[in-house]
């Protein structure tokens, strides 16, 4: 079991955890976050360590794991994300409340996307009525939506190939879902491309059952993270546990029912593997 | 090991979320387009945005970047730094 589900989870996953949507936990959040002496987004809070650790890899490589480690501390403590299955993130659609669909501002940063276009996050929680606040962080306005039309949407992402993460806004609050990719979504960017650890993996792994995989080969191009190939000699479909994120969007897809995800905790080389 | 040096010159790029050229054209998303200032009850403006390569290290010097740039704002050279031993990401 992970840190956060141990500190946050009450009993189970710690995203599916009520208080942590909770309009307490929220005011706890800001009288933190003013208190840090920010009256910032914490979503750019860390980002100078961040860069600091990017140049630090090819810059000052010796240096390097302990810059790492104070970015990913102080991302764990104010803004981090995880991936979740588009099972669970409908789930969450229950728990949350407000939910505000916004636009993503990594999007809107990396490839300078038009807000008309940039509809791909999710604002979560009591946070939301203030949005009027930050036109900048609501860059092209929000919508507020049930979570019967949330759900409906969420799944619409996953048939365009998104994968499901939420992200905390002062752990552990979580105020924001997102529906990323690389490499415009910066956690995953950070984390394949230069080993800095804000992305957790989710809760599950995939694998494939070769008796059911036809080597049609429609998951391989639906993985983010680089985990699905084409075992040529097989033609099967290898998915590598190791490099998997547990988002599903391989199974999602799969026409055989050939893929699964498993609970990582059921086995014991992969539940510290965040 | 050779590093790539991406400048930016911000006299020239005044407004990169309006053109944002070089953000769609990187293959390796380099670049990043950021508020200078976030103010309180408005939009920032798309003229206080500033271009940043916060992922320089990504680059390959493929140039689309500098060729496609509409007012010439990005150039790219190199310089050498020490070889590391250790972890290495990109060399």
């Amino acid at each position: 079991m992970c840190q956060s589900c141990m500190q946050h989870g009450d009993g189970g996953k710690w995203y599916l955890n009520t208080s942590n949507y909770a309009l307490k936990m929220y005011k706890l959040r800001q009288k933190e976050v003013q208190r840090k002496g920010a009256e910032a987004n914490p979503q750019t809070m860390a980002e100078d360590l961040i860069r600091e650790a990017i140049e630090a890899r090819v810059l000052d490589p010796a240096n390097f794991p302990v810059i790492k480690k104070r970015a990913e501390q102080l991302s764990l403590a104010v803004h981090f994300g995880q991936v979740v299955t588009l099972q669970e993130v409908q789930a969450i659609m229950d728990i949350a409340w407000p939910i505000a669909r916004m636009t993503c501002a990594c999007r809107r940063q990396v490839r300078g996307l038009k807000d008309s276009e940039n509809f791909y996050c999710l604002g979560l929680g009591v946070g939301m009525y203030k949005w009027e606040r930050w036109p900048e962080t609501y860059r092209g306005g929000v919508d507020f939506l049930t979570p019967q039309e949330a759900k409906e949407w969420l799944a619409e992402m996953n048939k365009k190939g998104l994968v499901h993460t939420f992200w905390t806004f002062g752990t552990p609050y979580i105020g924001g879902i997102c529906n990323c990719e690389y490499p415009v979504c910066l956690g995953i960017r950070n984390r394949l491309d230069y080993n800095i650890n804000i992305l957790r993996k989710g809760e599950y792994y995939a694998v494939v059952n070769t008796a059911l995989c036809s080597g049609c080969g429609r998951c391989l191009e639906r993985c983010q993270f680089g985990a699905v190939k084409m075992e040529v000699s097989q033609s099967k479909a290898n998915i590598d546990a190791m490099k998997c994120f547990g988002c599903g969007l391989c199974q999602t897809t799969c026409k055989n029912g050939a893929i699964t995800l498993v609970d990582r905790n059921t086995s014991p080389a992969m539940a510290g593997v965040w | 090991m050779i590093v790539p040096v991406i400048n930016i010159d911000r006299e020239k790029c005044t407004a990169p979320l309006n053109c944002a050229i070089c953000l769609k054209a990187c293959p390796q998303a380099v670049f990043k387009a950021k508020p200078a200032r976030v103010y309180k009850f408005r939009e920032t403006p798309e003229e206080e945005y500033i271009l940043t390569a916060p992922y320089w290290p990504s680059c390959t010097g493929c140039q689309e970047c500098v060729k496609r740039c509409p007012t010439g704002a990005i150039t790219i050279s190199y310089r050498e730094v020490p070889t590391s031993g250790g972890e290495n990401g990109n060399g």
